[in-house]
């Protein structure tokens, strides 16, 4: 009869305590100190995004293959998709025209050359990166600026480029929890100040006399070309002066593949 | 020669773990990282990869604007905090094995 015991042997305590009071010390540092870390940062995404884009080019690989066992999976899968696509056809049918429109007409009377958008390949995305980040497989050898607008579809804007790096980039989510952005909602462009709820959620609150309804189109304010969410439902409150909305991007933040960058010059 | 077998086993399982460690960190949501920083903290003494993977998620994933209350070294905060938990419960834990 053999004790397995989980009691540590009697060891040096000092070294452990050591141990901690540098790691401590370190985490003190680098919050001091953030411009280290920073360096740190860019070592750890240039080491580190070839093996993300080798396992992403490996799950691809098998995809196929896996449907072959997953008969049912595939049809709730199919099931999502559709979804997804039916609520992006929502999105366009309830205000998403005039968009299109004004945008048509900016177009023809822009006088700036506008270069073509960068496309770039989602290698991580919210529910890898514990943050509301995605790290995106193009870089500045590509022309990716930092704070250049990250698009899907063209026109649904979703975060902006806070890092990059040579080969890849990273994006920080509009909808980051704590992130506040100026927009215009609805017909009348109204301008409310959203509040990022994390995972492509917004709240909004906005007096009474205020005329928003629930499928409104929420624009950026510094470029009405761009639907950043849909206004999807309002939350009834005891206080009678304000009203709370709950938003959502249109875009399926945890199954985009490919975005674009807007190629600022 | 028992003993030299043992810690050979030990170290083993602690570079499997360390490979699994970094799976998680790369390919799967956070908190796989948290159960392996658990299952390391009481399997090993001093599991401070897991300090280091934390630390690497950070830096990996985090940006300048994007942290939990002005805090951007979160997971390496919280890799901390479990390993300081489970070598608490390391002490209180004892059973017995045929």
């Amino acid at each position: 009869m053999v004790y397995k015991s989980f009691q540590p042997k009697k060891e040096k305590k000092g070294v452990k305590k050591f141990a901690i009071f540098i790691a401590v010390f370190l985490l003190a540092i680098l919050t001091i100190f953030p411009s280290i870390f920073r360096g740190f940062s860019a070592s750890a995404n240039n080491g580190s995004v070839p093996f993300l884009i080798f396992g992403n080019n490996v799950a691809s690989s098998f995809s196929g293959v896996a449907f072959y066992f997953k008969s049912r999976q595939s049809l709730l899968d199919e099931n999502k998709a559709l979804s997804v696509k039916l609520s992006k056809m929502e999105a366009e049918l309830s205000g998403f025209d005039f968009v299109v429109q004004e945008n048509l007409e900016l177009k023809k009377n822009l006088k700036e050359n506008v270069g073509k958008n960068i496309f770039a390949q989602v290698i991580a995305r919210p529910n890898v990166t514990a943050y509301d980040t995605f790290l995106l497989d193009a870089g500045t050898k590509k022309g990716v600026k930092i704070n250049s607008k990250i698009l899907t579809d063209g026109i649904f804007a979703i975060g902006i480029i806070d890092e990059a790096y040579a080969d890849s980039s990273k994006a920080r989510l509009y909808s980051t929890s704590g992130q506040i952005t100026n927009v215009l909602i609805g017909p009348n462009n109204i301008p409310v100040e959203i509040h990022g709820l994390g995972g492509g959620s917004f709240s909004a609150e906005v007096p009474n006399s205020v005329d928003i309804q629930i499928g409104d189109a929420v624009i950026l304010a510094e470029s009405s070309n761009s639907i950043i969410a849909i206004v999807r439902s309002e939350e009834k409150t005891n206080v009678d002066s304000f009203r709370k909305f709950y938003l959502q991007s249109p875009a399926s933040l945890f199954s985009l593949k490919y975005v674009e960058i807007e190629n600022t010059k | 020669m028992i003993a030299d077998d043992f810690q050979h086993q030990s170290l083993m399982k602690r570079c499997v773990l360390l490979v699994a460690l970094f799976i998680s960190v790369l390919y799967f949501p956070w908190w796989c990282f948290v159960m392996v920083t658990i299952v390391g903290g009481l399997l090993f003494k001093n599991y401070f990869e897991s300090f280091i993977a934390g630390l690497f998620m950070d830096a990996f994933y985090g940006t300048n604007a994007v942290s939990f209350h002005n805090f951007f070294l979160f997971f390496s905060l919280l890799s901390l905090v479990v390993l300081l938990i489970t070598a608490i419960l390391k002490e209180k834990i004892r059973f017995l094995q045929k």
